[in-house]
């Protein structure tokens, strides 16, 4: 009963006919487009923009007044072991503002000079001295000083206890552009073992092609362990592409010459090292701490030794090397020219990715002549030259036995 | 059952056809007046054939008329425009009338509940829902909804003298 009371109450509840054709008619009729409510995205965009300027120019005042050190980019560094020993020296003459506070301070040519007559050394002397290119401090001036008054020798002021002192404590600057390969050495050394002279000429040949402008695929040469150069080709040249290889070995007119790839360009690595070059001067602070730098070719980076760290400079070289891999940045590094020491030091590498020979390299090759190839009773007409050491020395230095650290062959 | 488009738009007059009474039942239910009823049943159809909207079955399509229908009733009762320039007289000269006494006799009854219990009673002795479809429609618990209905069938029973609305 309820039901069809229901159902009754339900068939009556039903539009009326006009109200159906209202309806059919609107549906005729085309979709009107909702317009777009353009005020209401105006008015959250300006909102938005309020919120976010807002919070913007909080942030900003905050840093201000709180400066999170850990968002500013600081360049990442090694430290080296000689650390302990090296590090204490510089430290207390970059805190101290005492007397000798300027020991660590560079010596011009000029006060090395004089520095070297007090004690009594020649003016050639100091003239050969000079040519080698160590960079003295006065801090490693006044050791070598009291080093020598302490020894035992009749002239401790002689020419091969400062070399021999300089090739142990002191960086050679290295800031300047490779120089075509001469095979001279700080301590007057040479490349003297023939297969680095077969790479080191091909290098020059390379380099009389690039005639001091480097080409954008060109990421820099070295030798390796054979004496074979090697040729760095920047990985976004095409792989598939021996275009270059073949140019090379036909510029160097060797089939020994290796390739391998690097990131950078030894254009991008230069432009690197002018900036470097003038960071001293544009900002005092860096160069006081900056020993030596430069390219390795080999490894396709700057290498820098500083003195000691802090966080200007590593902020400074963050900016010059945004990804932290141009520029290998070592702190207390205690740059020899000490062969003995294994060490990826500036002063390993020479002009052109030539790393210093071994002790045994430097004595000279005697000039042989390979005459029992031949019949002396068929002598030719004029016989083969004898063949010279890779490179000449231009001044042998005079024997001195009570100093001297090499003896010669008899 | 005919097969009706699952694709609202299509197919308009056999969808009203068959959802008519239901929109405008509900609506006059809500609404109380005939003329809110008829706005709200145009404005429900009509969002049905510009929504575009796919329906997974009828019960689905159901379920959304039914839904818009109170969501536009809601919507037409509570403007700020019909409060300020609608008289209650109009309201009054409107009203809905039945044949049988009786049936007046309920629908004012009905009339005279709350919101929250009138709608679960249309929906539940007019349209047959069930619980569960009556509590998705009203976006409530199914024991919101048995819990009003027993509350509504209480307060008819009275308003009735105990006719009408059994358990």
């Amino acid at each position: 009963m309820n039901k069809e009371l229901f159902d009754s109450m339900q068939k009556q509840m039903t539009p009326s006919p006009e109200v159906r054709a209202a309806l059919t008619e609107k549906l005729t009729q085309p979709v009107k487009k909702r317009p777009i409510p353009w005020k209401k995205y105006t008015a959250l965009a300006a909102c938005a923009a309020l919120v976010v300027g807002a919070f913007t120019v909080y942030q900003a005042g905050k840093d201000r007044y709180y400066p999170l050190i850990s968002k500013i980019p600081i360049h990442s560094y090694v430290t080296v072991e000689d650390l302990a020993g090296y590090i204490p020296e510089n430290a207390t003459t970059a805190t101290g503002g005492s007397e000798g506070s300027d020991q660590d301070m560079g010596m011009t040519p000029e006060d090395l000079t004089a520095a070297m007559l007090d004690v009594g050394y020649t003016r050639e002397e100091i003239e050969e001295y000079q040519s080698i290119g160590y960079q003295m401090t006065w801090a490693k001036w006044w050791k070598f000083v009291d080093g020598q008054k302490n020894s035992e020798g009749n002239d401790p002021f002689n020419l091969d206890s400062l070399k021999m002192f300089s090739q142990k404590e002191l960086y050679v600057r290295t800031g300047a552009l490779p120089a075509p390969n001469t095979g001279d050495l700080p301590g007057g050394a040479y490349v003297g073992d023939v297969p680095v002279q077969e790479g080191a000429e091909d290098y020059q040949k390379l380099m009389a092609h690039f005639n001091g402008a480097y080409p954008d695929w060109y990421g820099g040469a070295y030798l390796d362990e054979s004496g074979r150069l090697v040729v760095q080709v920047v990985e976004s040249e095409d792989p598939g592409d021996k275009s270059l290889e073949l140019q090379v070995l036909d510029w160097t007119g060797s089939d020994t010459v290796m390739f391998s790839s690097c990131k950078y360009s030894l254009a991008q690595l230069s432009e690197l090292m002018d900036r470097l070059n003038a960071l001293p001067d544009s900002n005092p602070e860096c160069g006081d701490v900056m020993a030596g730098w430069g390219i390795n070719e080999e490894a396709n980076r700057i290498e820098l030794t500083l003195t000691q760290v802090n966080n200007s400079i590593l902020v400074v070289l963050a900016k010059l090397d945004p990804e932290d891999d141009m520029i290998l940045v070592q702190v207390g590094q205690r740059a020899t020219a000490d062969v003995g020491t294994e060490s990826p030091a500036v002063s390993h590498v020479m002009p052109g990715g030539v790393t210093v020979p071994d002790d045994e390299d430097l004595i000279a090759v005697e000039p042989y002549y390979d005459g029992a190839k031949y019949d002396v009773e068929d002598l030719p007409e004029k016989l083969p030259e004898e063949k010279q050491p890779a490179l000449t020395v231009d001044s042998i230095p005079e024997e001195d036995v009570s100093t001297s650290s090499w003896f010669p062959q008899e | 059952m005919e097969a009706l488009p699952l694709r609202a738009g299509g197919e308009m007059d056999a969808i009203i056809d068959r959802y008519q009474d239901m929109v405008y039942g509900l609506a006059l239910t809500r609404t109380g007046n005939r003329t809110d009823a008829d706005d709200v049943f145009q404005e429900v159809f009509l969002a049905y054939h510009q929504s575009g909207k796919t329906f997974r079955d009828e019960e689905h399509r159901k379920a959304w008329l039914l839904r818009t229908t109170v969501n536009q009733s809601r919507r037409v009762t509570s403007s700020s425009w019909r409060r300020k320039t609608v008289p209650l007289s109009e309201r009054e000269d409107t009203p809905v009338q039945f044949r049988e006494p009786e049936e007046n006799q309920v629908w004012t009854a009905l009339q005279s509940l709350a919101e929250d219990y009138r709608l679960p009673i249309y929906l539940f002795y007019f349209q047959e829902l069930s619980t569960q479809e009556i509590a998705k429609v009203l976006a409530i618990r199914p024991g919101a909804v048995r819990m009003r209905l027993t509350r509504g069938r209480e307060q008819l029973r009275e308003k009735l003298k105990g006719a009408y609305f059994d358990e």
